[in-house]
């Protein structure tokens, strides 16, 4: 680990520690994204999305164990919640079902191996997108939102090094923007499907 | 007796005369002028921004069916009960599009962000100018419209007609529209992460006289293979059936 990684990797943990030691959640107060805010959140709810699919996908793979498959259950839980959080906050931006169905091609889940590196690669745009919206997002309940999310994420990140025979805690990816995490992420999901369960009043 | 059956008769004919009279009218969205002629040539047309399609059925336009470009309007029509549960029938994708030659050199919409550049955006109300705010907000790019000189137009087929001059160097459109004028248009694409669900409505528009059975004639029309195969053709997406 050199000497950037162990800073970021620092303060990320200073983030995390602040906000694991918040109040309880109903404390917490309400976020209202101003300006540039609202593109940390949408892309958080479009790439949690994305990943609540992975998780969901990897639990119907093989070469998984019983303990791994719990850690993944409650993930997906966890993500799912996540994205509850995000779209309380987004509003009238929020991110609703069938805007978005990510899928992934089947040979990026060919095997064990193959689909973790997926999984680890859209926590990894996860991590460096919250990591850029701590330090810059205008509105304080929103930087401690994306704080407690970022926790949550890098804790996965480094479970999912971890599953790839890598050091769970070797550092933390470079903060990214919007513009290179959002084509990174295009390039892991094949086209989104079309949805037409809801026929609601957007946009 | 007689007289008064006569005279509701009378009155009956001069009533229905104007209806009859009246040819079977579809109101749509800009951006299915080039599809929807092609589904069904019977009909006359008349094609604008949703929204001000939407506010010329309130005041009693003599439409029959509506297609809009997002849900909102169509929607906005069956909740005020003038209008059928409006039916989802196609969707679209949003695109960057410049005149052919891209005099500005524009490789990515992020290349609008160094501003003087000339933009085309839809108005605030109509369905492009609210998908491409959307899009943007979400892209963290909203300050391209003030860094930028941007004209705000009434609907697609303006922001498409002054990109294709090259009165503006760059406009938000749906990819139909670069479709049916690729010739005079460069395309850029936006990310799909950031693009907004685009979902076009349509319904048999509920007045007096209004044509109903020609209504649901030509929506069958549209969503019948034949239908659907020709908005593929013009670039749009069709939802699956069911």
């Amino acid at each position: 680990m050199n000497r950037a990684q162990f800073l970021r990797l620092g303060v990320a943990a200073a983030t995390g520690a602040g906000v694991l030691a918040a109040p309880a959640a109903a404390a917490l107060p309400v976020p209202a994204p101003q300006g540039d805010d609202v593109g940390y959140l949408s892309f958080g709810a479009v790439a949690e999305l994305t990943s609540l699919a992975w998780y969901r996908r990897a639990l119907r793979a093989r070469g998984f164990s019983a303990g791994e498959r719990r850690r993944l259950t409650a993930a997906a839980t966890a993500k799912r919640a996540h994205i509850q959080r995000i779209n309380a906050a987004l509003g009238p931006d929020a991110l609703r079902p069938g805007d978005f169905a990510p899928s992934f091609s089947s040979s990026s889940l060919a095997s064990r191996d193959r689909a973790v590196a997926l999984g680890r690669e859209v926590e990894d745009l996860l991590v460096g997108v919250y990591l850029n919206g701590a330090a810059f997002a205008r509105d304080s309940a929103t930087r401690l939102l994306i704080g407690r999310l970022l926790a949550y994420d890098a804790q996965q990140l480094a479970w999912l090094r971890g599953l790839m025979g890598g050091l769970a805690g070797a550092g933390l990816p470079s903060p990214a923007t919007l513009e290179q995490a959002g084509a990174r992420l295009d390039a892991l999901i094949t086209t989104p499907s079309f949805d037409n369960s809801r026929e609601d009043d957007r946009p | 007796m007689r007289l008064r059956a006569v005279l509701a008769l009378a009155a009956a004919l001069v009533l229905a005369a104007p209806a009859a009279a009246q040819a079977f009218t579809v109101y749509g969205a800009a951006s299915l002028s080039a599809a929807l002629p092609q589904i069904d040539n019977s009909p006359r047309y008349n094609f604008a921004g949703s929204n001000q399609l939407q506010l010329q059925i309130e005041r009693g336009a003599p439409a029959d069916v509506f297609a809009s470009a997002s849900p909102a309007e169509a929607q906005a029509l069956f909740r005020a009960g003038r209008c059928s549960r409006p039916v989802t029938f196609a969707t679209n994708v949003l695109v960057l599009v410049t005149p052919r030659s891209n005099p500005a050199g524009l490789r990515s919409v992020y290349g609008l962000r160094g501003g003087n550049h000339r933009l085309a955006v839809g108005t605030a109300g109509v369905p492009i100018g609210a998908y491409t705010r959307q899009l943007l907000r979400r892209m963290q790019l909203t300050s391209i419209l003030t860094t930028n000189t941007v004209s705000l137009e009434p609907n697609v087929n303006s922001i498409v007609a002054k990109v294709g001059l090259g009165s503006a160097d760059a406009g938000f459109a749906y990819v139909s529209d670069w479709k049916a004028a690729a010739a005079r248009l460069h395309r850029i694409n936006l990310p799909t992460w950031a693009q907004p669900p685009v979902r076009y409505q349509m319904c048999a528009v509920r007045r007096p006289g209004a044509d109903t059975a020609n209504a649901n004639r030509f929506m069958a029309r549209v969503l019948a293979s034949r239908g659907r195969a020709v908005l593929a053709r013009f670039g749009f997406g069709v939802p699956p059936r069911g």
